[in-house]
């Protein structure tokens, strides 16, 4: 059914004609529709969509993305479902949730708009992305043989070899804030090669030994686009291993890989207003609903008599939509949604139908 | 986001008008009043309007702090980035009589005997540090003004809004009072508060 449809059949209900109304107009008869359209989503959580958000952090407010955001019912981050918890559960499992690196694994809503996810995939020890893979988002400065799979200093394997001639190697940018920072990498030389370290301008030399050594570089940051560099110096070869840059004093190495992951939000959303020539987006078996609603809803302000003819149609419209939620329960359900519709089978009507009309009785 | 004149003009049919103008029995005015003690008592009824304050910073061996505007409730504290443990004083009297002033790393929050939109903290910080908390809270005023017409909610607001208005428009003693249409619209009223319970939680 159209709006055109549903309009008409109104304005036949209330014994108006549709193309000259006269106790209603055609405006206030479209206003009916949309909140009866906006309530059956609201009501049933009939309408999904699933698209992408993108998480860097820990707190979000999903309602700046998606404005017409009813409920998330599902998150998941590469293809991996995100389990929904309460605060209270968070800071039971972990303490420093708000601020713990790693793959989202939960996420907590509060509110109408507040999203929190944890762990994040930012961290605030390691600015740098990839750290222990030059393949990834660093860029190659001049050509250079990488070798991986080298001894680290943490007894891992981590640690990179780069072989090549003078400035051979990496740098990655990353948009900072102006502070203080600390670059740390560690170094170790393999032959009589050594390699230096270049942070925005500046550049390095530390005294590179055979021995694996941490190397540290305060350094103050204008802020922006800032590139972070590690060569080598001289025709030879570098081992590298667990850049950091980090604000303020040096700690222990925190390994990073992204910093950002593409999720994907399944919600229950409101629908757009519909135009005068448009077509309703709940379930179409259920557009009848909307006659009823729109009759109700014009009937509503004329009171008494009115009024109680109105509740009827009132009340179909709710026994409708205990059917299309009911619906969309068993399916999110079966879905494993995370949030489920209003329960309207379990809602007491009367005190908005049957109180008004045992009012009006005993007047 | 809810453009509260726009609900305005889509009741005025129901108001028996055609413009702001043609209203009788009340003025624009009372019809944006309406609406913004609707929003105050939706965000009493439920937790609708949650944010994440950062403006609190702590002080070395201050116990007390002021909670942010428009603050209704604290669901979450934290020092820094530890959070901190809800907790009344009684509580914290039974666990040390000297709570008030002991200094230490924060543990606890508590809002009780302490005077209304204050928090404080046990033990007594000994350094400066983010407060971060996260806080129900009631939206800014919809002004007769016209300065702030808009609230950022679910579609769905704007009917409760619209039913609201009407069980005070037509509730109020006068002669287009109509008892079983304000009646009915308040329970419409409770019928969206009961689902905006059920998706996003009780309120106060």
């Amino acid at each position: 059914m159209t709006v055109a449809d549903i309009s008409s059949r109104i304005m036949t209900r209330l014994e108006e004609d549709p193309a000259a109304p006269i106790s209603t107009t055609a405006v206030e008869v479209l206003a009916a529709i949309n909140e009866g359209q906006q309530l059956a989503a609201f009501l049933t959580l009939c309408l999904e969509t699933t698209l992408d958000y993108t998480l860097a952090g820990t707190f979000y407010t999903p309602r700046s993305t998606f404005s017409n955001l009813i409920v998330p019912l599902k998150i998941t981050v590469g293809g991996v479902r995100l389990r929904p918890s309460t605060i209270a559960e968070l800071d039971a499992f972990n303490t420093a949730w708000q601020y713990t690196y790693g793959t989202p694994a939960r996420y907590m809503t509060l509110g109408c708009n507040l999203l929190a996810v944890t762990p994040q995939l930012t961290s605030s020890l390691n600015l740098l992305r990839w750290t222990e893979d030059f393949s990834q988002v660093w860029m190659l400065n001049v050509a250079n043989t990488l070798t991986t799979g080298i001894d680290d200093p943490l007894n891992g394997t981590g640690a990179s070899r780069f072989t090549g001639v003078v400035a051979s190697g990496y740098f990655q940018y990353n948009i900072v804030a102006a502070g203080d920072y600390t670059f740390s990498v560690y170094l170790r030389k393999v032959d009589l090669s050594t390699g230096f370290v270049q942070v925005n301008a500046t550049v390095y030399h530390p005294a590179l030994t055979t021995a694996w050594q941490r190397f540290d570089f305060p350094v103050t940051l204008a802020g922006g686009n800032t590139p972070m560099a590690i060569y080598v110096n001289g025709t030879g070869s570098v081992d590298v291993f667990g850049p950091q840059l980090q604000l303020g004093a040096l700690t222990a190495y925190q390994k990073m890989t992204v910093t950002s992951a593409t999720s994907r939000l399944t919600y229950a959303y409101s629908p757009t207003d519909l135009l005068s020539n448009g077509t309703p987006v709940i379930p179409a078996p259920f557009h009848p609903a909307l006659v009823e609603y729109g009759v109700y809803r014009v009937k509503l302000k004329e009171g008494a008599q009115g009024l109680a003819r109105g509740l009827r149609s009132l009340n179909l419209f709710l026994d409708s939509m205990t059917q299309l939620g009911d619906f969309t329960r068993a399916k999110s359900r079966a879905a494993r949604y995370d949030v489920m519709p209003f329960e309207l089978a379990l809602f007491d009507r009367s005190k908005l139908i049957d109180a008004i009309l045992r009012m009006q009785a005993k007047k | 986001m809810i453009d509260t004149q726009a609900v305005i003009s889509n009741l005025l049919p129901d108001l028996h008008a055609d413009t702001r103008a043609h209203l009788v029995y009340w003025a624009e005015a009372d019809l944006i009043q309406f609406i913004d003690e609707s929003v105050k008592r939706l965000a009493r009824k439920a937790m609708m309007f949650v944010e994440r304050d950062l403006s609190l910073t702590t002080g070395i061996g201050t116990a007390t702090y002021a909670l942010p505007a428009r603050h209704l409730a604290t669901l979450h504290a934290s020092y820094g980035t530890a959070p901190l443990r809800p907790a009344s004083q009684i509580e914290l009297e039974a666990g040390n009589p000297l709570y008030v002033t002991v200094a230490g790393t924060p543990a606890y929050w508590y809002e009780d005997k302490i005077g209304s939109a204050t928090v404080g903290l046990s033990p007594v910080p000994t350094a400066a540090a983010a407060l971060p908390l996260i806080v129900s809270v009631v939206p800014v005023d919809i002004d007769v003004g016209k300065v702030v017409t808009t609230l950022e909610a679910p579609q769905a607001v704007a009917a409760y809004l619209a039913f609201s208005v009407l069980a005070q428009a037509y509730g109020r003693e006068s002669e287009s009072e109509m008892p079983d249409v304000a009646q009915h619209c308040a329970a419409r009223v409770a019928f969206y508060e009961e689902i905006f319970t059920r998706y996003y939680g009780p309120g106060m």
